[in-house]
């Protein structure tokens, strides 16, 4: 490992979960992922997947009714996540250091920027809050800063755009406002949760040309969300897929693309039409997405598998290693260890019980 | 139990576990009254709204005393076994009057309210369906009725039709429809423009259907809401009217006129006065609690 | 050939716009001008960004907004101006699948009434075929018998679009115009509903027109592609010609901006990357729509729209070609 790329945000063992009315809902059943330094991670998944309550989490920005049960969040080091924090106080305490990283060291991108942006508030006004508050710079400093950060993603007239109001702006100028926001306060990473789904193609593709270049050239690390696997062909460097709370995936861009290893991402792979592909039923995957209410036995994608066997009903898969960060969870490629993993989850078993 | 050495057979597509869970399918309804049910103040104003109807309604026909008979010798007594609430100043027994004028201010309530929401939800859904020209003509009849004070009509209908239960009736909904039509009239505009709207129109629905079977039921929600709240409405500007001396006119009681005879003797015999306005307050209580616990209940995301 | 099923010729729609108090009027024309016909079991996809009117033309071929120009021309009828109690039988033959398969379903209904309901409107078979056919109509989009008594809101993104096409097919139409129908869906489900409505088409010869901003899945289901603009039809033919060597400059770039699933293909070195935003349809640029964006633009570009013209086998309107 070259020295320019350290560990940055480290995830293991995540756990998290909902308590709803028909029951408790498992969303991250034990995520682990890490990035490191001048990279762009793309977590793919479909909805409820669990790759946004990832995010959320490394945020802390979980909804009221979730909490982390397990696992860690290190970020250079200091612990985020709030498992075993007990009393009122530590929590206040957490929520505290939360609020100076929040924005500074990790900044967010939303999918929808509206709901991001308040109407109420000039462009200036949002655009100057972070760094004043974070470094308290001067009204006339800020406000240079902020035309510099307006001209760098892209908005002409940068004085003027100043003093206009969120709605005077078109989806796509909207998304370059919220990246120059996040921006703003130089973060270390920089999370995207569906940067560009609400816009239209051109516009996408001129917001992730934009994205890729910022990201470069400041060094920054990035982690990129999405459903669409084209997006990250294009702009990340490592790929983590996710289903049903769990990451069955993991790899470099080549390798997933090329020599995809879990029937759920190559099923993924197979079912985005082909540009060129002729009128022949396309291959899917069957059946609905997890519902995650359920605590499965076994393999949560299971049900769908072309490729289960009776032992992914009943265990868990291990994760198998193939080169230097590609790996897979999946029984295909763990059953020369069947017997070791099979004993280890009925012990677990018997002593929940 | 797993062999091992059935790890790694195929696993049939019939072997395979749905994870589907099935959420006990249940009708709107039957959902709205269980998220109702857990509403303890509007179970428990649900409790008292029927206790005090069951007792209004079977109190007069079981009462030893007629609701008119008067004995001016034992006017204004107090409690006692023979007339557990005492006699008012004709000699009239307290309880049987009470309870007779709860059922004629309660029959008041929710007929009117019933009249009320007929007229108000055809108009409404009607204005509002049909759009357009029709729509700002009706939306204005309805503006000018509302602006005349409902109490120029209730002494209109009062002088010609005479002070009885039925003008009373007739007063409360001559505009108390106009807020429902007003109400329906809001929510089929936004319900007309959603997307399942236009999917029935596609698939070859009538008008009428449209506006009845697919926009008017997805408006329920709110009318019942609203209809909760316009029963006490009504109970109450009787009880005022009644109270003022132009409602229900004696022998007949209502819980207003009970109040209206009470406040003469008021200092001398306040109980007269405590016991209509207390049946008064626990309906209005009662109705307003289940209104709450409708609203609740009918839309659990508001609610959160 | 023979005669198409529909035909469109000149279809215009308008919608007023509300200016201030003593502004002049203003109008939009979210479908201008535009022509183009649909063989039995043939698919046009009609693709373009959003605010381009693609949703809007669909609405208007159904008639769920009036047009104000042009002929719609259904089964060689011209049923422009049908009243809507003339337009019944053949609103019966066109049909429509809605892009949000949460907000298109009635939150009230079971799934078997829903999927009865249209045969009910137009009087079809007694009350018991009905059920009979709702059982078939839902196995044939793939969804279970004992789903018939649940209530939409029980069911996935998926499920849901199962059921609007089954409630479609129960009127057994020649014609459906499919607004959005994968964008509200999971990249896992999208080819399962891409599948369901091709072998539709081909077991019951149903003409689609897809109308998506999804540039993939339209182009796997699509036999043509009409390429909308600001109103304007820039591009209409084939799905092959127009994807493998696009002609006019705008559907050069909206191809080239499809993210590539394969980081073999460099994708982002050959793009095209458009500079600016599509204009307000308010004040749409006269001439070429695309002119403000184009860098082939010239002074005869910003002067008159130009024609749709036969280039390469199939039609553009662009200057460059003329």
């Amino acid at each position: 490992m070259d020295s320019l790329h350290k560990e940055l945000l480290t995830v293991e063992g995540l756990e998290v979960e909902f308590k709803t009315k028909q029951g408790p809902v498992h969303a991250l059943r034990g995520v682990t992922f890490d990035i490191k330094t001048r990279e762009i991670l793309g977590i793919v998944g479909e909805s409820g997947s669990g790759k946004s309550v990832t995010m959320m989490s490394v945020m802390n920005l979980l909804a009221e009714n979730g909490t982390m049960t397990g696992g860690s969040i290190r970020f250079e080091g200091r612990e985020l996540s709030t498992v075993g924090l007990g009393t009122k106080a530590e929590k206040r305490a957490h929520e505290k250091e939360m609020m100076n990283i929040r924005g500074k060291e990790i900044a967010m991108v939303f999918q929808d920027p509206m709901t991001y942006l308040n109407p109420v508030l000039t462009i200036g006004t949002q655009l100057t809050e972070g760094f004043r508050r974070h470094f308290g710079y001067s009204r006339a400093e800020a406000k240079a800063k902020a035309i510099e950060l307006l001209g760098q993603v892209g908005i002409s007239n940068p004085e003027k755009r100043l003093k206009q109001y969120p709605y005077e702006f078109s989806g796509g100028m909207r998304q370059r406002i919220i990246i120059a926001t996040a921006l703003a306060c130089e973060p270390k990473l920089l999370i995207a949760d569906e940067p560009t789904t609400a816009l239209d193609v051109t516009i996408q593709a001129q917001i992730l040309s934009l994205f890729e270049r910022l990201v470069k050239e400041r060094g920054v690390s990035a982690i990129i969300i999405t459903h669409d696997l084209g997006v990250v062909a294009e702009i990340c460097d490592k790929i983590v897929i996710m289903y049903g709370g769990q990451i069955v995936e993991r790899g470099t861009v080549k390798e997933i693309f090329n020599e995809a290893k879990h029937p759920y991402t190559r099923g993924l792979l197979d079912s985005i039409g082909k540009v060129e592909a002729e009128r022949t039923p396309l291959r899917y995957i069957p059946g609905t997405p997890p519902n995650l209410l359920v605590r499965h036995a076994g393999c949560t994608f299971c049900p769908r598998c072309d490729k289960a066997m009776k032992i992914c009903r009943e265990y868990k898969p291990a994760e198998t290693v193939f080169s230097d960060g590609h790996s897979c969870s999946c029984w295909l490629y763990c059953r020369d260890r069947a017997e070791e993993l099979v004993r280890a989850q009925d012990e677990e078993r018997q002593e929940t019980i | 139990m797993l062999e091992p050495n059935e790890y790694f057979e195929p696993l049939g597509a019939s072997e395979k576990r749905d994870d589907y869970i099935p959420i006990a399918s249940k009708s709107f309804a039957r959902d709205v009254w269980e998220r109702f049910c857990t509403n303890k103040r509007a179970l428990a104003g649900l409790i008292l709204l029927a206790v005090i109807v069951a007792v209004a309604m079977i109190g007069p026909l079981v009462s030893p005393y007629p609701y008119d008979g008067m004995d001016v010798s034992i006017a204004n007594q107090g409690p006692s076994s023979a007339h557990w609430l005492g006699t008012d100043q004709m000699g009239r027994d307290e309880l049987t009057r009470v309870l007779y004028g709860a059922r004629i201010s309660l029959t008041i309530g929710f007929v009117s309210t019933a009249i009320n929401l007929l007229i108000g939800v055809l108009y409404g859904g009607i204005s509002g369906y049909i759009g357009g020209k029709l729509d700002m003509v009706m939306m204005r009849i309805v503006d000018v009725i509302f602006s005349i004070p409902a109490m120029i009509y209730i002494i209109l209908i009062m002088l010609i039709f005479g002070s009885n239960v039925y003008s009373v009736m007739i007063g409360i909904c001559i505009n108390g429809w106009v807020n429902t039509a007003r109400l329906v009239r809001g929510q089929i505009v936004a319900l007309k423009e959603r997307e399942f709207a236009v999917a029935a129109f596609t698939l070859g629905a009538s008008r009428m259907k449209i506006l009845f079977k697919h926009l008017m039921i997805n408006t329920l929600g709110p009318i019942i809401v609203n209809a909760t709240l316009m029963v006490p409405q009504a109970i109450f500007n009787e009880a005022f009217l009644s109270f003022i001396g132009i409602g229900i006119s004696a022998p007949q009681a209502s819980l207003g006129t009970l109040a209206q005879d009470a406040k003469m003797l008021l200092s001398r015999y306040p109980m007269q006065m405590v016991y209509p306005v207390t049946v008064i307050c626990l309906v209005i209580f009662a109705l307003n609690f289940i209104g709450e616990g409708l609203e609740e209940a009918l839309n659990p995301k508001g609610a959160r | 050939m023979s005669e198409p099923v529909l035909r469109v010729e000149h279809l215009q729609k308008i919608f007023p716009v509300k200016g201030g108090l003593f502004e002049k009027k203003k109008v939009v024309h979210a479908v201008n001008d535009i022509s183009f016909s649909i063989g039995a079991g043939e698919t046009l996809g009609i693709v373009g960004e959003s605010g381009c009117g693609k949703s809007t033309l669909g609405r208007t071929i159904l008639k769920i907004v009036e047009p104000d120009g042009g002929k719609i021309i259904f089964k060689g009828e011209d049923i422009t101006s049908l009243s809507r109690a003339k337009m019944h039988p053949y609103r019966k033959q066109m049909q429509m699948i809605f892009q949000d398969p949460y907000a298109s379903l009635n939150p009230r209904f079971t799934v078997g009434e829903m999927i009865a309901e249209p045969m009910e409107n137009y009087g079809m078979y007694d009350k018991h075929e009905r059920m009979e056919r709702v059982q078939a109509l839902m196995e044939t989009v793939g969804l279970k018998p004992d789903h018939i008594r649940r209530y939409p809101h029980e069911f996935s993104g998926g499920q849901r679009q199962r059921i609007g096409i089954a409630r479609t097919l129960a009127l057994d139409p020649e014609f459906i115009v499919c607004d959005e129908p994968f964008s509200a869906l999971d990249v896992s489900i999208q080819a399962q509903i891409i599948n369901l409505l091709e072998k539709i088409q081909d077991e019951k010869k149903i003409s689609y027109i897809v109308v998506a901003h999804d540039l993939n899945a339209v182009r796997h289901i699509s036999h043509n592609i009409g390429v909308m603009y600001l109103g304007h039809l820039v591009e209409i033919g084939p799905a092959d010609k127009i994807y493998s060597t696009p002609a006019h400059p705008y559907t050069q770039a909206l191809i080239s901006s499809i993210p590539k699933a394969d980081p073999n293909a460099q994708g982002m070195m050959n793009r095209i990357i458009l500079q600016g935003e599509i204009p307000s349809p308010i004040n749409a640029p006269r001439g070429c729509p695309f002119s403000t964006r184009c860098k082939h633009c010239t002074e005869k570009c910003r002067e008159a729209m130009p024609a749709l013209r036969e280039v390469d086998s199939r039609q553009v309107a662009c200057t460059l070609y003329e």
